[in-house]
């Protein structure tokens, strides 16, 4: 049992979360620059070829900082990132930040409409398979799910390209518009990339959706909701969802993080300039300042977004909310 | 119903491994020779599945593909499993700070995909299998952690232990002899859900050429090439699709029978 926590335990909870989000975030920094700038191969050699002379390649060791001291170079681009200045790429000296803006939009509406999409997916097969889970649906569903989870998102997208661009020419293979320019062009170029990443990522959720619903549907208010005449279907969306929705908000982190995992392969099925294709041809042109901050802000994103998932137990969870609020006490 | 994912985990799992065990062997063309004349051809008594652009023969390719995935689960759930465990035991019987820091870590962890990984990898070092079996095994510590340390909080608690401490046995002896049998069918389990997610990963990496790299046959790579093909032959990426799903769900399958059939407490309340 959580305890009741008055105003100032609540603070102390906010406070206690962003202090260990600070420090994941700083933890992250070290294994993201660690394992670009510590492992064997040298960035100025790769970029100018076997055949230069090694007056040149440190001329441009210098040229890029790389001579310096490795504590050096970590705290340069850690203070860099505290304020919003990502460093610059190593080929064409433009800033990573202004060049990650616009992928980063593209990137962030797939994962987050691939997310909504796959709750929209989820919450109503799983409610379903936990109510049917001793009927032939039910285990159709779950039978589904199962299937839904061995398939990569990219394959999926190859199988709605096959589909719904080659045989029904309904929609475009691949290629982006911007919003801006044609939001109904948006609209269609979007549409498949986030199906894809939808279903994949629905199928997992449905198995937790399931397994939270059957475990509410064995607790005793759910049992007297039924002996009081509520059915079973409405009893447990009624009374059951709050609980449900605590245990699923705990995976929901995760599949923000294999939502952007997802993302970066969906993209190069259908030709989306997100962060991922952005990424892909930074690692093809040793490109390592662009790798390493793009991968930073990536896994940024998804630990706040964990935070957030985390601190939102306190509006979901009553047993958490003060005193006050007239609502949590017992 | 539950006797049925047993049995059909087995056999999707039984039908992979044997075929890359075949492959080892034989294979009725060699899966990396090209022959420009005969590419792309349908499915025939010769090429039982047809051939791909570079007329390489797809029933030996798909076949050796079993090789990499196999090889790719195997190391990469053991990395997670040799670092996993023991930190896992560690935060589960350590004093609360370490337990703490431990989850911490993990957490951290979480937010890097195999995918993410593998690219800060292969930035440095190129694409390789090495590259993507280190980088899949990376990944899949956390999930060993975590359920390595639920067990072992919940066998610390049992009276038996209590007792086994009371007698002055040491933890490293606990941890031997009670912690670790009680949780291996749990662990079991979790190695074959997390072969599974491997084999997807490897997929992924290596359809993004971040893992093993051509000619070495993979079903990622395959479903790269057959990607340009769609319209014309849908079925070259057909076949290294159904394997990919066939050794998923057969990994996943596996899992959840070996849930039932090892532990009845973890069995669903019916």
């Amino acid at each position: 049992m959580l305890p009741l926590l008055g105003e100032t335990g609540r603070l102390r909870l906010v406070l206690g979360r962003v202090a260990v989000l600070v420090a994941s975030l700083l933890a992250a920094s070290a294994i993201v620059f660690w394992l670009v700038n510590a492992l064997p191969g040298d960035v100025a050699q790769v970029m100018l070829g076997n055949s230069s002379d090694p007056a040149s390649v440190a001329e441009l060791r210098a040229r890029l900082g790389l001579d310096r001291p490795l504590l050096v170079r970590y705290g340069d681009w850690l203070a860099g990132l505290a304020t919003g200045d990502l460093g610059h790429s190593a080929f064409t000296g433009e800033a990573v930040g202004g060049l990650v803006a616009r992928p980063l939009t593209v990137t962030f509406w797939l994962v987050a409409l691939g997310t909504l999409g796959s709750l929209v997916v989820a919450v109503p097969a799983g409610l379903w398979a936990a109510h049917r889970r001793r009927h032939w649906d039910g285990f159709a569903v779950n039978a589904l799910s199962q299937v839904g989870m061995a398939v990569p998102a990219f394959l999926a997208g190859i199988a709605l390209v096959l589909l719904f661009a080659v045989n029904l020419r309904w929609l475009p293979a691949n290629g982006y518009v911007s919003f801006g320019s044609d939001p109904a062009g948006w609209f269609r170029t979007m549409l498949l990339p986030v199906v894809s990443i939808s279903v994949i990522q629905g199928a997992a959720l449905t198995r937790y959706v399931r397994s939270a619903f059957v475990e509410v549907g064995t607790s005793d208010h759910i049992r007297t909701a039924r002996s009081i005449g509520w059915g079973r279907l409405s009893a447990l969306w009624r009374h059951g969802r709050r609980e449900a929705s605590l245990q699923v908000v705990t995976v929901l982190g995760l599949q923000v993080a294999a939502g952007f995992a997802g993302a970066i392969v969906v993209e190069q099925v259908f030709v989306l300039p997100g962060l991922g294709s952005m990424l892909m041809n930074a690692v093809a042109s040793r490109d390592l300042m662009v790798v390493q901050s793009v991968v930073m802000v990536l896994v940024a994103i998804v630990l706040v977004v964990m935070a957030l998932l985390d601190l939102s137990y306190v509006a979901l969870d009553p047993r958490l909310r003060t005193r006050r609020d007239g609502r949590g006490g017992q | 119903m539950r006797r049925a994912s047993l049995v059909i985990g087995t056999t999707l799992v039984a039908l992979t491994v044997l075929s890359g065990l075949l492959s080892l062997v034989w294979t009725p063309f060699d899966p990396v020779g090209v022959d420009p004349r005969s590419a792309l051809q349908a499915p025939s008594g010769a090429h039982w599945l047809g051939t791909d652009q570079l007329g390489s023969d797809v029933f030996s390719r798909l076949i050796s593909g079993a090789q990499i995935c196999l090889v790719v689960g195997l190391v990469s759930v053991g990395i997670a499993a040799v670092v996993g465990i023991p930190l896992g035991v560690l935060s589960g019987m350590g004093p609360d700070w370490l337990s703490r820091l431990v989850v911490r870590v993990t957490d951290v962890l979480y937010a890097f995909p195999a995918v993410l990984l593998a690219i800060l990898l292969a930035a440095v070092l190129g694409g390789s299998t090495v590259t993507g079996l280190v980088a899949i095994g990376v990944a899949t510590i956390p999930v060993f952690t975590r359920v390595t340390r639920a067990g072992a909080l919940q066998v610390m608690s049992q009276d038996h232990i209590t007792a086994a401490r009371v007698a002055g046995i040491g933890w490293f002896t606990i941890a031997r002899r009670h912690v670790l049998p009680n949780i291996a069918p749990l662990l079991g389990v979790q190695a074959s859900v997390s072969f599974a997610m491997a084999v997807l990963a490897e997929a992924a990496l290596s359809y993004l050429g971040l893992g093993t790299q051509p000619p070495t046959p993979t079903w990622g790579r395959m479903l790269y090439d057959a990607r340009v093909l769609l319209f014309s032959h849908p079925g070259l990426a057909l076949w290294p699709a159904a394997a990919i799903a066939a050794a998923v769900l057969g990994f996943n399958l596996l899992g959840d029978g070996l849930r039932d059939l090892l532990d009845p407490r973890l069995r669903e309340v019916r």
